[in-house]
C-alpha cells in the first residue's frame, strides 16, 4: 500500500517507523478492486511479456548440477542482489509506468537481467532484443523510486542499468560482426 | 446441467503440488485442457512460498536413498505408509534436477560450484539443497513463470467451494468454485479434481502457515466421502516468534538454525534440551523440541511471554548474517539482532502429516478424485522431517499430473447435479448478510484456544471429550455467523467458509486423537505417554457417515523396515 505517500508492506511496517498520522492509499498504477486491494494483473502481465521464464541451454546435462565456482566470471556476473518478493511496491512507485502503461516496468527487467546472466539459459539474445524494444530497459530514466521503495532492499535501477550496458554492447557486436561478413 | 466451465483436470490448489501437476499434465499432452484454481495470486499465495529451509534430497554417492528413506520412517515413528515414504526418497533426486534444469530454480553453490547440501535437524546426512534460507520462493517464481511459459489458465483469488459428485457418491465430477473478487460461483465439470491445498492447521492459536489456508482441502475430500488418515498427527514447529499482537507472531524461525548449532533456553537460563534428548539435544525431531518447549512453558519455566528463547549469536555473527539473512531481517524487524542475542520463540502449529488417503499416484477412494501435498496423508507418518515437505509436495505433485493425464484419456465427464450446485451455493449464500449472528473473527479466536489448549501438543483424554463437546457448541453457532456487506471481495464472508472447514477438520482431528491410545510422533497423550508398537502401529481412518463419522483403523505395513 501506499503509506503517507510512500509504498511499504503494510503487514510488515511497524507504525512507530511511519507516525500515528497516517494516510494509507491503494498501490499505483494498478486498478482498484475495492477499498485498499488492487488487481495486480497487469504487474504480472508486463512481466510475462518479459519472456520470464527459464530456457535450459540445449547442452545443459539434466542429470547434474551446472558448476558455478564462486571465484568464476559466471559467479561474478550473477545477481547477488536480494529475492525479490513480486510485492509490486516498485511498479506502483515507478513514474514510467504511470507515463507509459505498456512500459515493462522494474521488477519485469530485474527478473530479466537474472535470466540474461543465468549461464543455463539459452534465450538470452531473445531477452536483450525484447528489453532493448520499444517497452524494455531504455524506457527507464534512471530516477531510483523503484530502489528507494523496495522492502528487500533490492536496486532494480542497478539491474536496468546492466541491462542497458548488456543490450548496448549486443547491438555493437551484432554490427561488427555484420560488418565483419560483408 | 450445463457447467459453467468444462474442463479435464481441474487442480484446486497452486503451491508446489498444485503447479507441479499441471506442468507434469500439460507436457504429458499439451492437448489437455487444464484450470488451475489458486485462493490467491498464482505464485504468491500458499505455504511452498514460505519454505525457508530447503530440499531434503540423495545427491551425494556417501549418501544413500536407504538412509533417507530410514530418517524418513524413523522421524515418521513408524507411522509412515513405506511405500510412499520410499516414492518420496527415490523421486527426489529426478525431481530436484527438474526443477534445477528445467524450471530454472538457481540452487545455492557451494565455493568449489558444486551444489550446497546443508544440515537439517533429524537427519543422518547433510542432505538439504536450498537458496540462502528463502528456497521456497525461488521454487514457486520459477514455477510460476512455467505455468505463464504453458499458457495454463489460472483462475485467481476463487476458492474451491464445493466437490461435486455422482448421484451414487462414488464418483467425483467437478466442482463449485466461489470468485472471491466478484462473489459469484463458478461450477466446473471436469473428468478428474486434484485436491492441492495445502490442508493448514490455522485452526490453533499459535500457528505459522499462509493466512489463505483453512483445511479448504481436506473439509471439500471429507464432506464428499472420501477417506482420510492419520488426522490426529499435527505438527508443531518448535520455534515460532514471540510477538504479541503483531502479524509476526508465529512467524518461523527454521530447522536450519537448529542444524547450524542453535541453543534453547528456557526462562531460567537452562538448555533444557539436554533432559529432554541427552544425544541429540536441540538437533532432535521436530515434535520433540516442540514438546519439550510447551512442557518448559506449561512447567511455568517459559518467558515472560510464554515462550523460550533461541540462540545462535556463539556461531558468531557474520556467519548468522550470511547463511540466515531473511531470518535475522524478520527479527530485526521486531528488535532483536539474531546474529548477537537470543530471541524468543514457542511451539507454533505448523503442518498437516494426516490428510487424505492417497497412493502413489495421488489416487484417492473416490473415483476422479486425487490428492498431492499437505492435503493427502501417508509420506510422513507420525512426523515430518523439515525440508521433506516441499519435496512431498513436487514429487507427488509431478506424480499425479503424470498419472491423472493418463489417466483422463480414457474417462469421460461425469453429469453435474444441479440439486447440489444449488444446495452448496445457498449454504454459502446463507452465512451472507444474516440479520444477526456472532462475527466469524470472534469464533476463530475461540476456535484457536479450544485447539490450542484441548487438541494441541499434550492431550489427554478428558481434554478431548471436552474439546468434542465445545466444537460441537461452537459448529452450532457457527451456523448462524453473521458477515455483512457486499458479496465483491468480502473477506469476513470468506471467514464463515474457512470457519466452515476448519470446525470440520477440528472435530475429525480431536476424535482421531481420542482413538490414538498412545503417544507417537507429534501426537502426546499424556494419559498413554508411551508408544506401544504392539497396539499401535496403526493408521487411524475416518470416512463421513451421514451426519455422523466412521472410524476404522488398519495395520501399518512394514514392507521395508522395521522398527
Amino acid at each position: 500500500m501506499v503509506v503517507n505517500g510512500r509504498e511499504q508492506l503494510a503487514c510488515s511496517t511497524l507504525i512507530k517507523s511511519v507516525g500515528t498520522d497516517l494516510r494509507i492509499e491503494p498501490l499505483r498504477n494498478l486498478p482498484v478492486v475495492r477499498d485498499l486491494a488492487v488487481d495486480l494483473k497487469p504487474f504480472f502481465a508486463a512481466y510475462q511479456r518479459s519472456l520470464p521464464q527459464f530456457n535450459p541451454r540445449d547442452d545443459l546435462n539434466a542429470d547434474e548440477f551446472y558448476r558455478i565456482p564462486h571465484n568464476s566470471t559466471e559467479w561474478k556476473a550473477l545477481d547477488h542482489q536480494p529475492q525479490c518478493i513480486d510485492c509490486g511496491s516498485c511498479y506502483s512507485a515507478c513514474t514510467l509506468v504511470t507515463l507509459n502503461p505498456r512500459y515493462l516496468g522494474p521488477m519485469a527487467l530485474h527478473r530479466a537481467l537474472n535470466l540474461v546472466v543465468d549461464p543455463r539459459d539459452k534465450a538470452r539474445t531473445e531477452r536483450l532484443n525484447l528489453v532493448a524494444g520499444e517497452a524494455g530497459a531504455f524506457r527507464c530514466h534512471t530516477l531510483g523510486n523503484c530502489r528507494d521503495v523496495c522492502p528487500k532492499g533490492i536496486s532494480p535501477t542497478q539491474s536496468i542499468e546492466r541491462l542497458k550496458r548488456l543490450a548496448a554492447f549486443e547491438w555493437f557486436r551484432n554490427l561488427f560482426s555484420r560488418k565483419s561478413q560483408s | 446441467m450445463p457447467a459453467d466451465l468444462t474442463t479435464d483436470i481441474l487442480i484446486l490448489g497452486t503451491g508446489g503440488a498444485g503447479l507441479m501437476a499441471a506442468l507434469h499434465a500439460f507436457w504429458r499432452d499439451p492437448s489437455l485442457d487444464i484450470i488451475l484454481v489458486s485462493k490467491g495470486m498464482l505464485g504468491k499465495s500458499g505455504c511452498t512460498r514460505m519454505v525457508q529451509g530447503g530440499y531434503n534430497v540423495v545427491l551425494d554417492p556417501k549418501d544413500s536413498i536407504q538412509a533417507h528413506f530410514e530418517d524418513t520412517v524413523r522421524g515418521g515413528a513408524f507411522l509412515n505408509d513405506q511405500e510412499l515414504a520410499w516414492t518420496l526418497v527415490e523421486d527426489a533426486p529426478r525431481i530436484v534436477k527438474e526443477l534445477e534444469n528445467r524450471i530454472g530454480c538457481l540452487f545455492d553453490r557451494a565455493p568449489d560450484g558444486r551444489i550446497h547440501q546443508k544440515a537439517f535437524a533429524g537427519q543422518t546426512f547433510d542432505r538439504t539443497v536450498h537458496v540462502g534460507d528463502l528456497t521456497g520462493i525461488e521454487i514457486m517464481s520459477r514455477l510460476r513463470d512455467q505455468i505463464f511459459a504453458a499458457g495454463i489458465r489460472c483462475l485467481e483469488n476463487t476458492r474451491g467451494l464445493e466437490l461435486l459428485t455422482s448421484a451414487d457418491g462414488k464418483t467425483v465430477v467437478g466442482a463449485v468454485l466461489l470468485d472471491i473478487e466478484t462473489g459469484e460461483f463458478v461450477s466446473v465439470s471436469s473428468k478428474a479434481v486434484i485436491l492441492a491445498t495445502g490442508a493448514g492447521p490455522l485452526m490453533y492459536q499459535r500457528a505459522a502457515c499462509a493466512q489463505e489456508k483453512a483445511m479448504d482441502g481436506i473439509a471439500m475430500a471429507y464432506r464428499a466421502g472420501a477417506h482420510l488418515m492419520d488426522m490426529e498427527m499435527v505438527q508443531f514447529h518448535p520455534t515460532g516468534l514471540v510477538v504479541p499482537g503483531s502479524r509476526l507472531n508465529g512467524a518461523l524461525l527454521e530447522e536450519g538454525l537448529r542444524g547450524a548449532g542453535a541453543h534453547l533456553f528456557n526462562g531460567l537460563g537452562e538448555r533444557y534440551m539436554e533432559r529432554y534428548d541427552p544425544e541429540r539435544k536441540e538437533r532432535s525431531t521436530r515434535d520433540r523440541v516442540s514438546r519439550a518447549g510447551y512442557l518448559e512453558i506449561r512447567a511455568g519455566r517459559g518467558t515472560q511471554n510464554g515462550g523460550v528463547w533461541i540462540d545462535v549469536s556463539h556461531l558468531g555473527a557474520k556467519f548468522v548474517q550470511e547463511n540466515f539473512e531473511g531470518m535475522r531481517e524478520r527479527c530485526l524487524s521486531i528488535g532483536f539482532d539474531l546474529a548477537r542475542e537470543k530471541v524468543e520463540v514457542a511451539p507454533t502449529a505448523h503442518f498437516n502429516m494426516g490428510g487424505i488417503r492417497i497412493n502413489q499416484d495421488g489416487f484417492t477412494n473416490l473415483d476422479g478424485l486425487f490428492a498431492a501435498g499437505e492435503d493427502a496423508s501417508g509420506v510422513h507418518g507420525a512426523n515430518r522431517l523439515g525440508g521433506n515437505g516441499v519435496a512431498e509436495s513436487t514429487v507427488y505433485g509431478a506424480r499425479v499430473g503424470d498419472a491423472v493425464a493418463q489417466w483422463v484419456k480414457s474417462t469421460a465427464h461425469g453429469e453435474l447435479r444441479g440439486r447440489q450446485i444449488a444446495d452448496t451455493e445457498a449454504e454459502a449464500n446463507q452465512l451472507l448478510n444474516l440479520p444477526e449472528g456472532e462475527s466469524p473473527w470472534a469464533l476463530r479466536d475461540e476456535l484457536g484456544k479450544i485447539m490450542w489448549d484441548c487438541v494441541g501438543i499434550a492431550r489427554d483424554g478428558v481434554k478431548l471429550k471436552q474439546a468434542l463437546e465445545e466444537l460441537g457448541s461452537l459448529s452450532e453457532r457457527a451456523a448462524k455467523m453473521k458477515a455483512s456487506g457486499p458479496r465483491a471481495f468480502n473477506l469476513t464472508w470468506q471467514q464463515t467458509l474457512d470457519m466452515r472447514n476448519m470446525l470440520i477438520a477440528s472435530e475429525v482431528i480431536a476424535q482421531s486423537a481420542l482413538l490414538r491410545e498412545d503417544s507417537r510422533g507429534a501426537h502426546f497423550r499424556e494419559d498413554f505417554p508411551d508408544t506401544d508398537n504392539a497396539k499401535w502401529l496403526k493408521n487411524i481412518y475416518l470416512v463421513r457417515n451421514g451426519a455422523g463419522v466412521r472410524t476404522w483403523t488398519e495395520p501399518v505395513k512394514l514392507s521395508r523396515l522395521n522398527p
